[in-house]
Formats: C-alpha cells, sequence, structure tokens
C-alpha cells in the first residue's frame, strides 16, 4: 500500500516580471491511496506535477509538507543509509532509459545487485533470470547505445526489477517510444505485475496508456488530484473538463460532426426522435440489445455512432441510437432497468442521416 | 650531427619524458579528486556545498590564470621547501605539477558535468551512496572525456617542460636555448622541436586510443 497524506511542493522560483523569488506550487495537498499489486495511473499535462509527484514516492523529491507512505515506511522521515535501504525496494524507470552508457546491460542489469553486495555468482544467476523474464537475454554483451529504445526500456525494467522490489515507478516511461514499442513495453510491465505482484505507479500523458494497462487512475491539474477512481469509473463517467477533454482522444466523440448543428430538446414533441447513448462494459458489452428492443418493442432503432474499446482486457462499448415509434419511452425505461448506462442526448425533430 | 649531440638529444629527450611523465602523475592524482570535488559540490551536484566549492573554484582560477613562467618564479621557495633545490629535473617537476594540477580539476569537473544528470538520478532511486555514485557512475561515465583532458594535460605539459628548461631545468628546452640558440646550431634546434613534435604526436595517438576503447556511447564503436 501507497499512501500519499497531504503532499505539497513548493519550488521558489524566479518571478519573470519583479526578478524576485515567489513560491511557485507544484503539487497541492495531494492525497492518494494505492492498493497493493495494483497499477496505478497518474495522468495529466505536461506540468501538471506528475514527475514531481512520482519521485516524492521515493524522495527523489522532498515534499515541502504532507507524508509518503510505502507499505508502513514513512518515507518522508527517512534520511540517509535508512532512506537508502528503503529504495532498493523501490524500483523506478524513467523517460530517456538512463542507462548507464559505458555498462553492457549486463553490467546495468547488476547495477543495483552490486550496491546490495551480491556475489558474483549469485549476481549471474539472478541477472540472467531477470534478463529473461523482460526478453533480453541474447544482449547481456551489448552496450546500451546499440540497442533500440524498447530494448534500453526493457533493460531499464530488467535493473528496476533486480533487486525484487515491492514497487514499480515509471515516469512516462514509453514517451520515447514509437506505438507499436509502447504497446509491447506496457504488456510487459502489465505481465509482471500480474507474475510478481507487485505494486505500479505509473505517470503519463497519454490516456491510452491508462486504458491499456491500469486499474486505477487519477488525473493531475495544476498540482491537484482533480479526478480520481478505477478506470472504468472514470472512463465511463469522467467529471471534470480536464478528464474529458483527456478522454476525447481515445473514446470516440459520442456524437458525429454532423449533430453539432442540430436543436435537442429534453422534452418530448410530435415527431420527435430520442436520442440515446449508450454505454456499456463487461459483460453486457456482448449481449444483444439492440435486437432484444425491437423484438420487445414497437421502435424503429437507427445506429448513429457504434463503437468498441477495451480498458485493460474489459470490453467498453459506446452506441448513440436513435428511436423512433411508439413505445420509445418504455424502451428506455427497459434499458434503465437493464443497468444499461444511458444518457438521453434528447428529442431531435428530423430524423437525421447517419453520419458518412 | 657527433655522437655527442646525439647523446645530448638522447639525454635531454629522458629528461624531459621525466619531467612530463613525473609531473603528470602527480597532477592527475592530485586534481582528478580535485575535480571530483568540483563537480559533487557544484549547485545540482550530488553532494552540492556552495562554500567548499567556491573556494576550490577561485583556487583553480587563480592557478590556471596566472602564466606558467611567472608561477615557476612565484614558488621558488615552495620548490626549495620540498626537492632542496630550485634547479634540475626534480625541480621542475614541482612548478609543472602546480600548473597542471587546476587545469586537470577542470577538465575532470567538466567531463563529469557532461554526465546525463537523470543517470545519476537512477543511481540514486537504486539506493547509491555519494561514494557508490562517484565511483560506478561518475568515473566510468565520465571516464573517456577525463582521458581526453588528462591527454591534453600532458601535451601541455610537454610545452611547459621545454619552457622550465629555458630556465635551468634540463631537458630538451635546456638544449634548444644552450645549444641552437646561444651557440647558434640551427640542427640541434631543429632536431629538438621535431623530437617535442613527436612526443606530443604520440601522447595524442596513445590519448585518442584509450579514450576510444573506454568509450561506448557511440553505435559504431562496439568493443
Ligand atoms: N526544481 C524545480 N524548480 C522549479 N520549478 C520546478 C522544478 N521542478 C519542477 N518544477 C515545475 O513544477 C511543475 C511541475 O513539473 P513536473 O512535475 O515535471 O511536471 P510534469 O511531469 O507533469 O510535466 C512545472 O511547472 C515545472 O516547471
Ligand atoms: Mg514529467
Amino acid at each position: 500500500m501507497i499512501r500519499l497524506r497531504g503532499i505539497s511542493k513548493v519550488y521558489s522560483i524566479k518571478d519573470a516580471e519583479s526578478g524576485g523569488m515567489r513560491d511557485f506550487h507544484a503539487l497541492r495537498d495531494v492525497s492518494l491511496d494505492i492498493e497493493d499489486g495494483s497499477i496505478y495511473g497518474i495522468i495529466g499535462r505536461s506540468g501538471a506535477g506528475k514527475s514531481t509527484l512520482i519521485r516524492c514516492v521515493n524522495m527523489l523529491e522532498r515534499p515541502t509538507s504532507g507524508q509518503v507512505f510505502v507499505n508502513d515506511m514513512e518515507m518522508t522521515s527517512l534520511s540517509g543509509a535508512e532512506l537508502r535501504t528503503a529504495r532498493r525496494k523501490i524500483g523506478m524507470i524513467f523517460q530517456s532509459f538512463n542507462l548507464l552508457v559505458n555498462r553492457t546491460v549486463y553490467g546495468n542489469i547488476a547495477f543495483p545487485l552490486e550496491l546490495e553486495g551480491w556475489g558474483k555468482s549469485d549476481m549471474r544467476d539472478r541477472v540472467r533470470e531477470i534478463a529473461s523474464l523482460v526478453e533480453i537475454d541474447g544482449k547481456l554483451d551489448q552496450y546500451p547505445a546499440q540497442l533500440s529504445g524498447g530494448q534500453k526500456q526493457r533493460v531499464g525494467i530488467a535493473r528496476a526489477l533486480a533487486n525484487r522490489p515491492d514497487v514499480l515507478l515509471s515516469d512516462e516511461a514509453t514517451s520515447a517510444l514509437d506505438p507499436q514499442t509502447t504497446k509491447s513495453v506496457l504488456r510487459l510491465i502489465r505481465d509482471i505485475n500480474e507474475k510478481l505482484g507487485l505494486t505500479v505507479v505509473l505517470i503519463t500523458h497519454e490516456m491510452n496508456v491508462i486504458k491499456e494497462i491500469c486499474h486505477s487512475m487519477a488525473v493531475l491539474e495544476s498540482g491537484q488530484v482533480v479526478e480520481e477512481g478505477s478506470v472504468l469509473n472514470v472512463f465511463t463517467r469522467p467529471e471534470k473538463s480536464a478528464t474529458k477533454e483527456m478522454l476525447s482522444h481515445v473514446i470516440h466523440s459520442p456524437l458525429p460532426e454532423s449533430f453539432a448543428d442540430l436543436q435537442f430538446s429534453k422534452a418530448p414533441f410530435q415527431g420527435a426522435d430520442l436520442t440515446l447513448q449508450l454505454s456499456f462494459f463487461g459483460t453486457l458489452a456482448t449481449r444483444p440489445i439492440i435486437s432484444d428492443l425491437a423484438r420487445k418493442f414497437n421502435v424503429d432503432i437507427n445506429i448513429l455512432v457504434a463503437h468498441i474499446d477495451h480498458i485493460r482486457s474489459t470490453p467498453f462499448g459506446t452506441l448513440v441510437i436513435q428511436l423512433s415509434g411508439e413505445e420509445k419511452e418504455a424502451a428506455l425505461e427497459y434499458m434503465l432497468d437493464m443497468k444499461l448506462k444511458v444518457e438521453v442526448i434528447g428529442y431531435v425533430a428530423r430524423s437525421v442521416e447517419l453520419a458518412s | 650531427m657527433s655522437q655527442d649531440l646525439l647523446n645530448l638529444l638522447l639525454e635531454g629527450s629522458r629528461d624531459t619524458a621525466y619531467m612530463v611523465a613525473m609531473s603528470s602523475l602527480i597532477a592527475f592524482a592530485i586534481g582528478l579528486p580535485l575535480g571530483v570535488v568540483l563537480s559533487v559540490t557544484s549547485p545540482g551536484g550530488i553532494l552540492r556545498n556552495k562554500p567548499v566549492n567556491a573556494v576550490l573554484s577561485l583556487a583553480v582560477n587563480i592557478g590556471r590564470s596566472a602564466p606558467f613562467v611567472i608561477l615557476m618564479i612565484a614558488i621558488i621557495p615552495f620548490t626549495r621547501w620540498v626537492v632542496g633545490t630550485s634547479i634540475g629535473i626534480n625541480a621542475a617537476v614541482v612548478p609543472l605539477s602546480v600548473a597542471a594540477i587546476p587545469f586537470v580539476g577542470r577538465v575532470v569537473e567538466t567531463s563529469l558535468r557532461e554526465i546525463d544528470q537523470g543517470i545519476i538520478e537512477a543511481a540514486e532511486s537504486m539506493g547509491a551512496t555519494p561514494f557508490e555514485i562517484i565511483r560506478k557512475v561518475l568515473l566510468p561515465e565520465g571516464l573517456p572525456g577525463i582521458i581526453g583532458g588528462l591527454t591534453l594535460t600532458v601535451i601541455n605539459l610537454v610545452g611547459y617542460s621545454a619552457m622550465a628548461g629555458t630556465l635551468g631545468a634540463g631537458g630538451l628546452g635546456d638544449i634548444a636555448v644552450r645549444y641552437g640558440y646561444q651557440r647558434f646550431m640551427p640542427k640541434v634546434m631543429l632536431a629538438t622541436v621535431v623530437i617535442l613534435v613527436i612526443m606530443v604526436q604520440l601522447c595524442q595517438i596513445a590519448g585518442d586510443k584509450l579514450a576510444s576503447i573506454t568509450r561506448h556511447d557511440r553505435k559504431d564503436l562496439s568493443d
């Protein structure tokens, strides 16, 4: 369990106008609970304070106020040798990999073991073991400059995991990688999380990364947590505009552009069609909702948008439909009863064409 | 050229090589830790310490801005105190070392500053002590740069040693002045210059080779 309690970080920075120094709040009163064994994503725009926050977990950055607990150890109270010992159980990976240029892959993975004073043969076994876990065992004698970005990050991961930490911190670990490589590195992090059961805290500015592997997430904006919860909840019920905007890149807009000019009315009127947005996830996504409705009610159904996506491996769908006919309100009731997440977009006068 | 002159040149070369080698060793031995301390105490360093850094930095700057000839004369009392005399090749080693120490210090500091801050942070995140960071991160990662800087130091010392020679230290500089200049023997003058050029060239080649062996930050240099 990682607990952050009221973390604030204040930097003294030069004021552009007056030329004097002023306080800058990089983090404001951040509190988070991160469950053991989960993958926790923290997302925010550039400059939101993500790196500062994750660096507060292993005290690379000391919070100005607040407390950090990792496995009931109060990190904020540690210093010197105690802090270094605690850090050995917290692995960290970085956007720019930060591998030792003049050490081979083997030497890089062995580095934390050397710090812990491992013997030569134990060290060799452990390096081999962890290298094969991250599928870099064929490259042990090479230098980082000879590796691709994805391979470098695998070495970074191996190094971070070498002395069996409980926690892995990832500071934009995939941000320097192409989409294909990003996927494979994320899959690796996810496998490791499942195999070794270690807690992963990752920060990113990409919703796709969160969608791919995280269980829970927090949205950071201007140093504050503005939204927090399970990824499914935040994705399906985003509350803050910052969240919605970041989600718009990964979840297709609920309405086609050609709908933007239409006037939707909340109240029904003569000859109006009812436009609804349905979101569903898990097993519901596989149920034949549309044919169900058509069979049970006297309605015509026009599908405007249909989109199925996955959050981790859970199917997550968005459907925008238009109902016309006598029984549209009854059909709506039925869907609500089924615990489908239904959002009434409104009644609209003319029957609109399906957007291309 | 007579056998005597050849012997003279040989002896001069040996003396020059001795002065350069001794003063290089001493300068490395003191300049390397000095450079490390300058680097780790700088703002943003792993053991940042303003007063220490300011004092050392000032001393280094003073040492580096003094022209060698002046430094050599100015520290004669110190030289006497250390080796008992102010003339001869052993006496020359003292000012040569003193002149090279601040240079080595800066060169080492610069090489260490070029190491990516992220690598040092990664080591910190793994629980490395400052001493472990110096030994296992800073020095190995900065090694190619340090070797390049040390090569430059040795080459500078070849030049300085010739200058010291003109002030009674012996070696090739001494020969160039006594025979080439005072007795007007242009062949001897030329010979000393050629030998000095060869020495510099050899140092450069050896230094470059050593630097490239220790450097692994490029794709094409795989060994
Ligand atoms: N050492 C520092 N001194 C002053 N300001 C800093 C320092 N580190 C970070 N900041 C500022 O804090 C804010 C958050 O930085 P950071 O945590 O790196 O953001 P993110 O990782 O979300 O892009 C930024 O505005 C940045 O300029
Ligand atoms: Mg960042």
